[in-house]
């Protein structure tokens, strides 16, 4: 006996029930136990799919997939990290690395101005509401894929989750800001810091919030083969 | 045969070395040829080798290509040039490891 297209269906709802979201990891589960099922239907043709598919299924332990889920996901966070760093490594070379001198520099003399309390509240501001528009933005998206029914891909969650819960870590941080509004200007170390701290920042959010969703679906298609097929 | 603990240090190693034969494999093919190449004695379970197979991924040591098979998607996976060196390494480090527990195993007794 053989698995037919429809055991395959069956195989895809199996995982989702099963608490895999992935698609990506879906499809290679379904194959692994249709391989199995198969298997077991050849040293035993009476069983049903059903039952082969529970014993397939048994092989993965008492977790079920939760071990292979947590273990993909924990992958998948390292290799965006892993293209964060490729990303940022860029704004320390030249040309870009002048730019950064710049907004270093410019951030660290506007401190020290006497404007440089306001600067600072702004700045903090001007980054919550860009996450919060962002984060709205893709959170709309993600919402808009799951009524369709789209596909979803565990490292397309990982790029746009990103940007989504930034916005939620960074809202209580708004209150300790405000004070930053009653302070004149820094001290030389205090506005070198928090000059390093900004710019650090605006690196940050461009490369996780603006270039790498931009360019999501050239790394989704470096990422998995199987992303047009 | 009571191995888990024992093969989950060198579960990696085995994949490694098994993809240093095979120019591709995927991940039920791995389970089957472990089981066929030690009589049974040694299988590899399914909540320890995807999660092996996917770190060795995010580490660039194996290169993923998808194909349609029958009526369904099979990833396969395949060493990179890095793999490829990590493969001699390790096998290196496990041969070491397994002449060390020999000598400790049969140690000759000096009169």
């Amino acid at each position: 006996m053989t698995i037919t297209e429809q055991h395959i269906e069956q195989l895809y709802k199996f995982t989702r029930q099963h608490y895999v979201e992935y698609y990506d990891l879906q499809t290679e589960l379904v194959d692994h136990m249709a391989n199995d099922i198969e298997a077991i239907w050849d040293e035993n043709p009476h069983i049903s799919f059903e039952e082969a598919r529970d014993k397939a299924f048994k092989k993965f332990g008492v977790f079920g997939f939760m071990d292979v889920v947590e273990a993909r996901e924990k992958a998948m966070h390292k290799k965006y990290f892993k293209l964060l760093l490729s990303y940022a490594k860029d704004w320390f070379r030249l040309p870009q690395v002048l730019l950064t001198i710049s907004l270093l520099l410019g951030f660290y003399t506007l401190f020290r101005t006497e404007l440089g309390g306001i600067i600072l509240g702004v700045s903090f501001i001007v980054f919550f509401v860009f996450y919060l528009v962002v984060g709205v933005h893709f959170a709309l998206k993600r919402k808009r894929d799951k009524k369709e029914n789209k596909k979803v891909w565990l490292f397309e969650q990982i790029i746009f989750s990103n940007v989504i819960w930034w916005g939620t870590i960074y809202a209580p941080q708004l209150i300790n800001i405000s004070k930053a509004f009653d302070t004149l200007s820094y001290s030389m170390i205090w506005s070198a810091l928090y000059a390093i701290l900004i710019t650090l920042a605006i690196i940050y959010i461009y490369i996780t919030a603006i270039i790498i969703p931009k360019n999501a679906q050239i790394h989704l298609k470096e990422t998995y083969p199987e992303y047009n097929m | 045969m009571s191995n888990s603990k024992l093969y989950k240090g060198s579960l990696t190693t085995i994949i490694l070395r098994l993809l240093s034969e095979h120019p591709k494999m995927y991940g039920y093919e791995i389970t089957q040829k472990v089981k066929e190449l030690t009589d049974g004695e040694l299988k590899i379970t399914e909540g320890a080798l995807y999660p092996a197979l996917h770190k060795l991924e995010a580490d660039g040591l194996l290169d993923v290509e998808v194909r349609r098979v029958d009526n369904r998607l099979r990833k396969y996976y395949k060493l990179t040039e890095k793999g490829t060196k990590e493969t001699a390494s390790k096998l290196n480090e496990l041969e070491r490891y397994i002449e060390t527990m020999q000598v400790l195993l049969n140690p000759k007794w000096t009169t």
